[in-house]
């Protein structure tokens, strides 16, 4: 039996090793460096830095080759992960890699889809990110399986494999790799909840925080599916779990009455952080909850998605929310995870800084969408 | 001008020429209705063209846009995974309208604009940037459709236009100038044969009316000795 059991020592070496290479992620003002800098000088920025600096040189060729350096930057999150993954003892490795499994369910999709479309084996290796249970070298024996019947053999021992037993060569019904991906993100989210749960320090604020996000997953697909004709099952779209209950986003779903609408959303625990968020985004103390839900309430009755600026400041303030907790318990699984989502970031906004030079984006809007 | 050696000044030629000068004056006036039709078809396009196309750019610049905040958001391996997960792809389904007889293509693209459920991508694995990328890319194909419709339709019509207006002026400066020509120069050269054959005929008759003198004459002056201005030819 795997021994679960981590010492206190274990919390302080962990923790205090993550919190040092918390302390090396860039600064806020690094990125405003680089976003006042050209596509080469912006690589060989990020480039001088040691983390990333053996990944950056391994693939960055020439400096038009742009897909090399999202490669590069995917590369290090992968191997920062996987040393994170060694790193961690018993139970704190069971929840670290249980977090990682967002990462499988992406290469393992994407090996799924490849094998089913004929994609050859470069196109779709190419697309991987190993950053999860499924090491790099499990990752080569699904690609390199003959059909997809053979990958789905492979995933046998695979903690989510239950989710993906029905995929086959036979032909499948329309839309069937989207439900197995949405089946395999539900099961993480309950298999993430479920495992914050047993025993480990920081592990209930962990689910609180997960609630969260889960309600924000949901708040935003309901909005998708709004813009997108209702054509899905909204019990079928939403991530059991959160704090607002799957029932009162199926209620909200039919409403088309303003009050109606203002009301209901009032009532959800996500009003104020959306005020807050955007308060923090405008830069404006004065905005209130009518307003935002009028927004909201707007971009509902235009059947439009959620604004991407205002999930990037939810995101921002989720983030901030998880750091003050993470600084409060500093020898829980806070500091890890907390680690594990800056870490994110920060190759998100990388990545943000040099697509956004690479498309000619201003650097006001590029910064509005950088989690800082 | 001269007549042409191969052709003869006959009236079987001339009626030839005339009949030809009717069918190649109807032609011309066929011709030149089929182009005002097809200025008319050209400029009553153009409008929507224009506008076809000013919408393609927009649509363009802004399915660019949401491109490009999809690459910053989830970069180009998320946008890749996500096109790659799409089951079914548009058909494009070509017919064709006769337009004085030009056949212009019309387009009908069919499976552009999916619902959500039917785009085949996982709405959790996703984030709704996804989604707008989707539909502005959905939409430019439509537009992008009924631009090149609108823009195949105008290359045809132009350049219907341009060999009607060749036919048009070679009719015009060329054909029925010279087929009148040839009226003339065959009227010209059958009213100069007219008049030698007039004047041959005449001359025969004038001759014949000396030789009948003449033989009158003969045994009369036998008789008296005749006279010497009966022998002198008329004028």
């Amino acid at each position: 039996m795997v021994e679960l059991t981590v010492t206190p020592g274990a919390y302080a070496y962990v923790c205090t090793r993550l919190q040092l290479r918390k302390t090396r992620l860039f600064p806020p003002k690094f990125y405003g460096r680089l976003l006042q800098m050209s596509l080469p000088e912006m690589v060989r920025a990020i480039g001088e830095d040691e983390r990333y600096r053996q990944e950056i040189y391994d693939r960055y060729r020439t400096p038009t080759d742009l897909m090399r350096i999202e490669f590069a930057l995917t590369a290090n999150l992968a191997s920062e992960y996987q040393g994170v993954l060694r790193m961690t003892p018993g139970a704190l490795h069971l929840l670290t890699s249980l977090y990682l499994h967002r990462w499988d369910i992406v290469n393992v999709m994407a090996i799924l889809r490849g094998k089913k479309h004929g994609l050859d084996r470069e196109r779709i290796a190419e697309t991987l990110i190993p950053a999860g249970e499924l090491d790099q070298d499990w990752l080569d024996r699904l690609v390199d399986a003959p059909d997809l019947d053979r990958v789905v053999e492979g995933l046998h021992g695979w903690s989510l494999y239950p989710q993906v037993r029905t995929c086959t060569c036979q032909e499948m019904p329309r839309g069937e790799f989207a439900r197995i991906e949405d089946g395999l993100y539900r099961q993480y989210y309950l298999d993430l909840i479920a495992g914050a749960g047993r025993g480990v320090r920081g592990g209930n604020l962990f689910v609180r925080y997960l609630r969260f996000e889960i309600d924000i997953l949901n708040l935003r697909n309901l909005f998708r599916l709004r813009a997108g004709g209702m054509s899905l099952d909204v019990r079928g779209a939403m991530v059991p779990g959160g704090n607002v209950p799957v029932d009162e986003f199926v209620s909200i779903a039919s409403l088309e009455d303003r009050e109606k609408f203002i009301e209901e959303f009032g009532q959800t625990n996500l009003l104020p952080v959306a005020t807050r968020a955007m308060q923090e985004l405008r830069h404006d103390t004065g905005i209130g909850p009518d307003q935002v839900a009028e927004l909201f309430w707007s971009r509902w009755k235009e059947h439009r998605t959620t604004v991407h600026v205002v999930e990037v400041a939810v995101t921002k303030m989720r983030l901030k929310e998880m750091d003050r907790l993470a600084a409060r318990h500093r020898f829980s699984v806070l500091p890890i995870l907390s680690y594990l989502e800056r870490k994110r970031m920060e190759i998100g906004n990388l990545r943000a800084c040099v697509r956004g030079r690479q498309f000619g984006i201003p650097n006001e809007r590029v910064s509005r969408y950088l989690v800082l | 001008m001269v007549l042409p050696e191969n052709v003869r000044p006959t009236r079987g030629e001339l009626l030839t020429v005339k009949r030809r000068i009717i069918i190649s004056e109807k032609a011309h006036t066929v011709l030149k209705r089929k182009l005002d039709g097809l200025m008319f078809e050209l400029v009553s396009r153009l409008g929507a063209a224009r506008a076809a196309e000013d919408t393609l750019y927009e649509d363009l610049v802004r399915a660019n846009e949401e491109l490009a905040v999809a690459t910053m958001m989830v970069g180009e391996l998320g946008v890749a995974i996500a096109a790659e997960s799409i089951e079914e792809t548009p058909n494009l389904v070509q017919t064709e309208r006769n337009v004085f007889g030009v056949r212009l293509p019309a387009y009908r693209v069919e499976r552009v604009a999916k619902h959500l459920g039917e785009r085949g991508y996982s709405l959790l694995g996703t984030t709704p940037v996804i989604d707008d990328v989707v539909s502005a890319f959905e939409e430019l194909v439509g537009v992008t459709v009924q631009a090149a419709e609108a823009e195949a339709a105008l290359r045809l019509l132009t350049a219907e236009i341009a060999r009607t207006r060749r036919r048009v002026r070679a009719l015009e400066h060329r054909v029925l100038p010279d087929l009148h020509e040839l009226r003339r120069l065959i009227e010209l050269r059958r009213e100069e044969l007219d008049i030698e054959e007039h004047a041959r005929l005449f001359l025969v008759k004038r001759l014949k009316a000396r030789r009948a003198a003449e033989s009158i004459r003969r045994p009369a002056g036998a008789r008296d000795g005749g006279s010497p201005s009966a022998d002198r030819p008329g004028p």
